[in-house]
């Protein structure tokens, strides 16, 4: 195992600079096709040229490649892989430390992820089992119709509704009733940065929501194939609890596609709670991405991006090695 | 959207007439001035909605609406502009004073200190403008001081000099500015408080943690550092010493919303007083429900369609006129703007001074002069116009539905072009690439018509459009002897003369002047709007 790990390590290297290169080189055409973005700094107003050249010289776009189109600025890619090796990743247009930007938001959205991981896993699984296990009766359509219906609504839809009925309906009530403040903070309408997990909750179930009703589903189609195999058949005629045949034979196997499915959604989620983010005012990472992406803030956007993949490749590695735990004829070289 | 960002102007050296020059003594210490905030109930706390501010050290740093409000309650300014009346109104300052217009007298009033318990005196200031001013700084405002002796040796990657040679403190409390040339309304300059702030000496050594946690020299202080996102706490400066600018609420929170669609549900569930602007989608809901709560008035902002003159289907002036005539801007307003904005009827709003509300003749919505005048002038080729904007400020739809009133009107077929807003504006730049109508918009710095002609059709950087020829030469004429009158008032006529040959030629098309949309909870009172500081937020008084 260990070897193989070492080896996907080895994988990550080129990958991350392969992202790096690209969206360096895209920040760089859309520079030289759509101008520089100080620009929009000042509004409807053309800025004397002598600002926009010192802020274009502070902001490190000086350079002469910007002006070329097509040039994809191999100088200004090696001068910040230098700079980022010296621990130095730039500032946003506001000259706010590129790393003070993603150490604010980065906690927020790993909260809101954790929260949403365990809310869909947890209930997801759940759901799934008991409808698996009643295949086609009542519980097993109960779980099915919901799921669709869960799947089928919008993000930003469930996200308003949810705010509208939590925060402004309930809201009020539980305020006027004295409820406890973290009572409060959970139906708030946005995040409070006073009850930093109890404000997260129903951000979580909106933007678990979603997978939830693919895990429900997955876990659900899954059990019920390796219900019907051969192992369990064998387990059951050896005279083993229900209990523990599906608790240890059958669900630990048909839980590979769910783990798979969860793996990535860690990456989806902290990468995307962008419509869930903005719907609670919550100052996450998608927030974050959002902005710099609309200002054209290139250190910010590479930054964050750089981060993003390297989480992916954290959890798909994560995932592939939670393989063999799960069934045990996977075997790493 | 974001696009709320107050188009902060820099066109200041050819400013509005003032009093000021003639302001002798100037030592009317505030005492007698009629707007004063001590009306009103004193002490409570409320909330503002407000986007993530820019920067707060430098003020220099600031452009835009939201790190201006803020800054407008964190430190006072050396006079303020009164919108109703365009009078200069001294705060810091003892007075200004000038024998030729070229080389000023800054007194400052004693007893100010900044939060940290430093004097502000006239280094304070010398330090800050210089700051500003220096070129690898790369402030956002500097050029404010573009007008001063020296600043161009400041200029550069690698300046002359590292201070204005035009910039002295006297002594504690006197400053000596020196201009290139004489210029009767520098004060205006100073006005606008970003990039007019002192600096504390603390600030200076560190202007990073100053940033976090402003030191300012207002009524409101920060109570803790910036809670980037998040919110911004302002609470009472105990040693305040002016009694008339100190606030009324014993502290404001700034809460931070990346959306502002989420400011107002916050509002609706009791936990926001004030919603600085509600977002169009919700305004009409709004409007219905809290009919009492809304703020609605004269935003400053004023709208318009610029024309390419340079290219040939426009030259003729009857071809302009047609297309304006053919706007019904008052049911555009209605049906597609809720109601809120005015239609032009001038090219400047009617809170300046000198607005008339029957300038613009070619203004009215009269579809029939319209065909016959684009009839007489022999069309436009092809039939077709293109019509240019930016499709980040939720602009599409009314520009859709002007283009379709043109359609029947006209029966001109119309290519919508659409761009973000920084590609759009370097395309304008670039001019000969826009071939039809182009939307932009104004927001002015001071209540001055010239603030609203001179940068949008002068030789100034807005006029996209390329405007030349004699009538703009006489139009430039017309400008140059408004600004040379002593005040506002009797450079109208001149002001008004400079608009009227606009509006006969149709260099652009007005559309309206805008209004706010404020809301504020039961909870407040006295809240007002000023098109030049925003929020009067200082006046607001909490009632419960």
């Amino acid at each position: 195992v260990g070897r193989y790990t070492l080896r996907r390590l080895l994988q990550f290297l080129p990958v991350l600079l392969g992202t790096m290169f690209l969206l360096h080189y895209l920040q760089a055409l859309s520079f030289q096709f759509s101008g520089n973005p100080l620009r929009a700094m000042f509004g409807d107003r053309q800025p004397p040229p002598e600002t926009i050249a010192a802020l274009t010289r502070v902001f490190g776009l000086d350079d002469p490649c910007l002006t070329q189109r097509g040039n994809p600025c191999f100088s200004l890619f090696f001068d910040r892989l230098g700079n980022y090796a010296q621990g130095d990743f730039g500032t946003d247009f506001n000259r706010q430390p590129v790393v003070d930007l993603i150490a604010r938001a980065a906690p927020i959205t790993l909260r809101l992820t954790l929260l949403a991981i365990a809310f869909e896993a947890i209930v997801g699984i759940i759901a799934g089992v008991m409808a698996g296990l009643n295949k086609d009766k009542f519980l097993d359509n109960l779980v099915r119709v919901s799921t669709v219906l869960l799947i089928s609504v919008p993000v930003f839809v469930l996200g308003v509704l949810m705010q509208i009925l939590t925060g402004l309906y309930i809201g009020r009530w539980v305020r006027d009733m004295g409820a406890p403040p973290w009572v409060e903070a959970m139906f708030s309408v946005t995040y409070r940065s006073d009850h930093p997990w109890a404000s997260l909750v129903v951000p979580a179930f909106v933007l678990g929501g979603l997978s939830l009703g693919f895990i429900a589903r997955l876990t659900r189609t899954s059990l019920i194939e390796t219900m019907r195999a051969d192992y369990v058949r064998t387990a059951r005629a050896k005279g083993l609890s229900g209990r523990r045949v599906v608790g240890v034979h059958a669900l630990r196997n048909s839980l590979i596609p769910v783990v798979t499915y969860i793996g990535m959604d860690v990456g989806l989620l902290m990468a995307g709670a962008l419509i869930t983010e903005g719907i609670f005012n919550i100052p996450g990472v998608g927030g974050l991405t959002f902005v710099s992406v609309r200002g054209g803030e290139t250190p910010v956007i590479i930054a964050v991006a750089t981060l993003l993949t390297l989480v992916f490749l954290v959890t798909s590695l994560l995932v592939d090695l939670l393989y063999a735990v799960l069934d045990p004829r996977i075997r790493y070289e | 959207m974001r696009r709320s960002k107050r188009l902060a102007s820099f066109a200041l050296p050819v400013a509005a007439a003032l009093v000021l020059a003639s302001c002798g003594g100037g030592s009317d210490d505030g005492n007698d001035s009629g707007d004063d905030t001590s009306e009103g109930a004193k002490g409570g706390t409320f909330s503002v909605s407000s986007s993530e501010p820019e920067a707060f050290a430098p003020t220099s740093n600031c452009y835009s609406s939201d790190c201006s409000q803020i800054i407008n309650m964190v430190w006072t300014g050396l006079l303020r502009v009164d919108p109703e009346t365009s009078e200069q109104k001294l705060q810091m300052a003892e007075s200004i004073e000038s024998e030729d217009g070229k080389t000023w007298t800054i007194e400052l009033k004693d007893g100010f200190t900044f939060h940290n318990g430093e004097p502000v005196d006239a280094e304070s200031y010398v330090r800050a403008w210089n700051y500003a001013a220096y070129g690898p700084n790369a402030t956002q405002v500097g050029f404010f001081f573009d007008d001063v002796q020296g600043y161009d040796e400041l200029q550069g990657e690698e300046p002359e000099a590292e201070k204005m040679s035009g910039v002295k403190a006297v002594d504690d409390a006197t400053i000596e500015v020196t201009l290139k040339e004489p210029f009767s309304q520098f004060p205006m300059v100073l006005s606008y408080l970003p990039a007019s702030a002192p600096m504390a000496e603390e600030c200076m050594q560190d202007i990073k943690a100053c940033n976090e946690q402003p030191i300012g020299n207002g009524p409101y202080q920060f109570a803790e550092t910036w809670q980037h996102n998040e919110s911004i706490t302002l609470e009472k400066y105990a040693d305040y010493s002016d009694e008339d600018t100190a606030g009324n609420a014993d502290g404001i929170t700034f809460k931070l919303y990346a959306d502002l669609k989420t400011a107002y549900r916050d509002y609706q569930s009791g936990n926001l007083d004030i919603v600085a602007g509600v977002d169009p989608s919700q305004q009409e809901q709004a409007k219905s429900q809290y009919s009492d709560n809304v703020l609605s008035v004269d935003s400053g902002s004023y709208a318009y369609f610029g024309i390419p003159l340079y290219m040939e289907e426009f030259q003729d002036v009857r071809v302009r006129q047609a297309l304006s005539l053919a706007i019904d801007r008052e049911t555009l307003i209605e049906r597609v703007l809720n109601d809120l904005h005015e239609p032009a009827t001038d090219l400047v709003p009617g809170f300046v001074p000198g607005s008339r509300d029957d300038a613009c003749e070619y203004c009215t919505y009269d579809p029939e002069r319209a065909k016959q005048l684009l009839d007489e002038a022999g069309g436009i080729p092809g039939d077709e116009v293109t019509i240019w904007f930016n499709n980040d400020g939720g602009h599409e739809q009314w520009v859709q539905a002007m283009a379709q009133g043109w359609k029947q009107d006209l029966g001109l077929d119309f290519e919508l072009k659409s761009q973000p807003f920084t590609p759009y504006l370097n395309t304008l730049g670039t001019q000969s690439k826009v071939d039809g109508p182009f939307r932009l918009g104004w927001l002015p710095d001071y209540p001055s018509p010239e603030n609203y002609l001179d940068p949008i059709y002068g030789a100034g950087s807005s006029n996209y459009g390329k405007w030349e020829g004699p009538k703009h030469e006489e139009f430039l004429e017309k400008i140059k002897e408004g600004n040379a009158a002593a005040t506002v008032e009797e450079g109208v006529p001149a002001y008004q003369e400079a608009a009227d040959i606009v509006l006969e030629e149709m260099v652009v098309i007005p559309l309206w002047y805008g209004k706010t949309f404020g809301l504020f909870s039961d909870r407040v009172d006295n809240l007002s709007y000023s098109p030049l500081d925003q929020y009067l937020l200082a006046e607001v008084s909490v009632t419960s």
